[in-house]
This record gives structure tokens, C-alpha cells and sequence, in this order.
């Protein structure tokens, strides 16, 4: 047996220790603790390097007996047999054992995907951002994204003690509930953006103007002349703005002809109302040409 | 017959003999306890026990340097500790005499009963 194998052995044993004794003041916990390891380290030397390790719960009710302890709590031994039966059936399996090898080194990456999971839940459900397609828009959001992903990786190369290490397991269960959603809504997202780009069908959307089942994306409000109202916002016979429909995912880029050819020139953004509030169904739109600062371009709703 | 039962009633009386002689730590004095026959008792047994005496004052505890690594936790016997194995040597020496005693009359009649 190497050292590292048997010094592995040996932690996991201590914390399996460590758990039985959970009910103990902490001071007397670290002390028999301590006494263990020690106790442990000396037998590997004196057995060159073959220490067998015992049953960790039953050296933990024989040392709780012989101190005068209660024994291990029984519901906490029915579940530790179980999960220690598990694990003794996962580790005399060589399947089980191939595939955690396949796996080992795949352990960072599902990290990454956990941290990116939970910024696409922050996006998607949090933040209510519809348009989130599994890439952050801004500098913020990616500063989040980059912080989220970075915890998550500490998270899971850090080694904690056993309670902390329980606290990483339940986290990391429910962290699962996100990535499933992100992922249901990252499709949702993306069936609705192919469907109203390449069909311009908006049979899904339930927000915003719709004629003819396609989504309006301005109004053009004209006075009794005939000449056209600049700024003006339309709103319903409650008070309520009307707003057009596909405000960010539809028609983003300005197409137009130039030498015979089709060329881009930007993204169409709104006018912005006083306090700063994108006004949709105000005409004109406006064309920016920095697609990174949709949204971010300040615009004089004047001109 | 299961002698670990036996043995674990004795414990207190074979730790508190092994330090009287001299200050040990956990791992030497389970170490001794096994070279003198107590093969069945197991460290946590023997580490239990000695923070069992160490809790009601029959032992108290220091730390030491070792060459090998960490600090190591001895225990010294004290004097109420000392009391109580007086008692439990003399109350051991009892026992053992009064069980010898009954064992070697069984056995004296068992070989009369055979001899008939």
C-alpha cells in the first residue's frame, strides 16, 4: 500500500471517527481525535506500511463504551451501514470502479458546469432575463458568470472537514434543480429565437403586440393629416403603454443595401424615454453600431 | 468462553498497572497491554478508558515532544489514581484466589468422579 493510499485511507477513517463523535463538545472531540490519528501514524510504522484499519463504527462505540459514552446513535448507524454498504459494494465492483477512473479527471468540468448553471438559473429565473441564451450580455454579467464558476470550482477542489463536506453534497443535490431548469430554459429560449427568426412565428410568445399572429415590432402613429407623430407613446384604454413585441430577439440587425449587397450596420434599439426607460413603440428606432452596448448606448429620445 | 468481556472488566486494573510503572502514551500503553497477552483489546478500547480515568482524576495528562512527529499526549498516574489500584489489585488478588480455589475443588472432584 503507498503512503498517499494509506494517508487517504487514514483521513477517511478519522472522519468517519469524526462523525460518530459529533454529539461531543468540540475541544473533546479534536482531543480523541488527535490521539487517534496519532495512534494511527504509529501503527503504520510499526507495520510498515500494511495498517489495517478496523470498523470505524465499531471502534467508535467501543472507544464511546470504554469512556463511558453513550453509543452511536442508532438511526445514524442505520444510515451509515447503508451508505457504508454501498460504498463497500461500489468499491468491490470493478465496473463501478472503471467508471469513477473514466470519470476522475471529468471532476473539474462538471464543477465549471455547475457554477455556469447557476448563473443561467440567476439569469433566467432571478433576473427574469427571457432573452438569456446561455451567454452573458455585459460586462456585470460576466463578472458574475466568472465569480459563480470560480466559487463552484473552489468549492469542489477544497477539502473540508466532514460537515462542511456534508454542506457541499446537499448544495451540490439542489444545485442539480438549476441545472435542470437552466437547461429547460435555455431550450425554451432558443425554440422560440429559431422559430421567430427563421419563421417569424410567434406562436409562443404571450407578451407584448401581436397582428395577424406575428409579433408587431413598432408602431408608426400618424396624425389626422397624415404626417407622421414623432415620440409618442401609445397606451390601452386602462392607462397601460402598449409595447411591441420582440424587443430584443427579432429583427436585431439593421439590413441594408449598399452597392447591390446586403450589408449589416447595426442593431435597432429604442428611443429612451426621460428617466432613461427604452421606449419600444416610440418611431424612429434607433441604429447602434456597437452590438456589445445594446441596450447601453445612450440615445437623446430628442432626435 | 468470550474472554473480551472478561478482559474489559480488567482494563482499568491493567492500564493503571502499566502507567504506575511508568508515564506512556495511548499507543505504547495499548502496545504493552497487547505484548502481555491482551491480544482481544482493542486501541479504542484502551483509548477510551484511559479518558475515562483521566475524566475521574485516577490519571492525568501532559504533552511531550516526539522525535517522530507530533506532540505526544502521556499519562502519569496520580495519587487517587494510585488509591484505586491498591484497591483493585487487592480486590482482583481476592477474586482470582477465591476463583482458583473454586476451580481447583471442581476439578478435584471431577477427577474422583472419574476415577470411580
Amino acid at each position: 500500500m503507498t503512503n498517499k493510499v494509506q494517508n487517504r485511507l487514514v483521513e477517511k477513517f478519522i472522519s468517519e471517527i469524526e462523525e460518530f463523535l459529533q454529539d461531543l463538545g468540540p475541544g473533546l472531540r479534536e482531543d480523541i481525535l488527535r490521539e487517534v490519528r496519532e495512534n494511527l501514524e504509529a501503527r503504520a510504522e510499526d507495520e510498515s506500511g500494511e495498517l489495517s484499519l478496523p470498523n470505524s463504527l465499531e471502534y467508535a462505540n467501543d472507544l464511546r463504551q470504554a469512556a463511558g459514552l453513550d453509543p452511536v446513535a442508532p438511526q445514524k448507524r442505520v444510515f451509515k451501514d447503508f451508505v457504508a454498504g454501498i460504498q463497500e459494494r461500489l468499491d468491490a465492483s470493478p465496473v463501478a470502479k472503471a467508471v469513477r477512473d473514466f470519470l476522475r479527471p471529468f471532476k473539474p468540468l462538471f464543477w465549471v458546469a455547475i457554477g455556469i448553471s447557476s448563473y443561467g438559473f440567476l439569469e433566467l429565473y432571478i433576473l427574469g432575463d427571457d432573452g438569456y441564451l446561455g451567454v452573458p450580455s455585459g460586462l456585470e454579467q460576466w463578472l458574475a458568470w466568472i465569480a459563480l464558476v470560480s466559487i463552484s470550482v473552489w468549492l469542489g477542489s477544497t477539502n473540508f472537514g466532514p460537515l462542511w463536506r456534508r454542506v457541499r453534497v446537499i448544495a451540490t443535490t439542489i444545485a442539480i434543480l438549476p441545472m435542470a431548469l437552466m437547461f429547460y430554459g435555455l431550450s425554451e429560449n432558443t425554440i422560440q429565437l429559431s422559430d421567430e427568426l427563421v419563421n417569424g412565428n410567434p406562436a409562443s410568445r404571450t407578451t407584448g403586440l401581436i397582428y395577424n399572429g406575428l409579433p408587431v415590432t413598432n408602431i408608426f402613429p400618424y396624425d389626422a393629416e397624415g404626417n407622421l407623430l414623432r415620440d409618442v407613446r401609445l397606451v390601452d384604454d386602462q392607462g397601460r403603454p402598449l409595447n411591441s413585441s420582440v424587443e430584443r430577439l427579432v429583427t436585431p440587425v439593421v439590413v441594408e443595401l449598399e452597392d447591390g449587397n446586403l450589408v449589416t450596420s447595426g442593431y435597432l434599439r429604442p428611443s429612451r424615454s426621460k428617466d432613461g426607460v427604452e421606449v419600444w413603440n416610440v418611431y424612429p428606432l434607433k441604429a447602434a453600431a456597437n452590438p456589445v452596448g445594446f441596450g447601453l448606448i445612450d440615445v437623446d429620445p430628442a432626435e | 468462553m468470550d474472554t473480551t468481556q472478561l478482559l474489559k472488566g480488567a482494563l482499568d486494573l491493567a492500564i493503571l498497572a502499566v502507567i504506575s510503572v511508568e508515564d506512556q502514551y495511548g499507543y505504547e500503553i495499548a502496545k504493552r497491554l497487547r505484548d502481555s497477552g491482551f491480544t482481544e483489546i482493542g486501541d479504542a478500547s484502551v483509548y477510551g478508558t484511559l479518558r475515562r480515568l483521566e475524566g475521574s482524576g485516577s490519571l492525568k495528562s501532559y504533552f511531550m515532544e516526539s522525535e517522530d512527529g507530533p506532540n505526544r499526549k502521556y499519562y502519569s498516574i496520580t495519587k487517587p489514581g494510585q488509591i484505586e489500584l491498591a484497591n483493585a489489585e487487592k480486590t482482583w488478588t481476592d477474586f482470582s484466589k477465591t476463583m482458583a480455589s473454586l476451580l481447583s475443588e471442581s476439578t478435584l472432584e471431577n477427577k474422583k468422579g472419574a476415577t470411580k
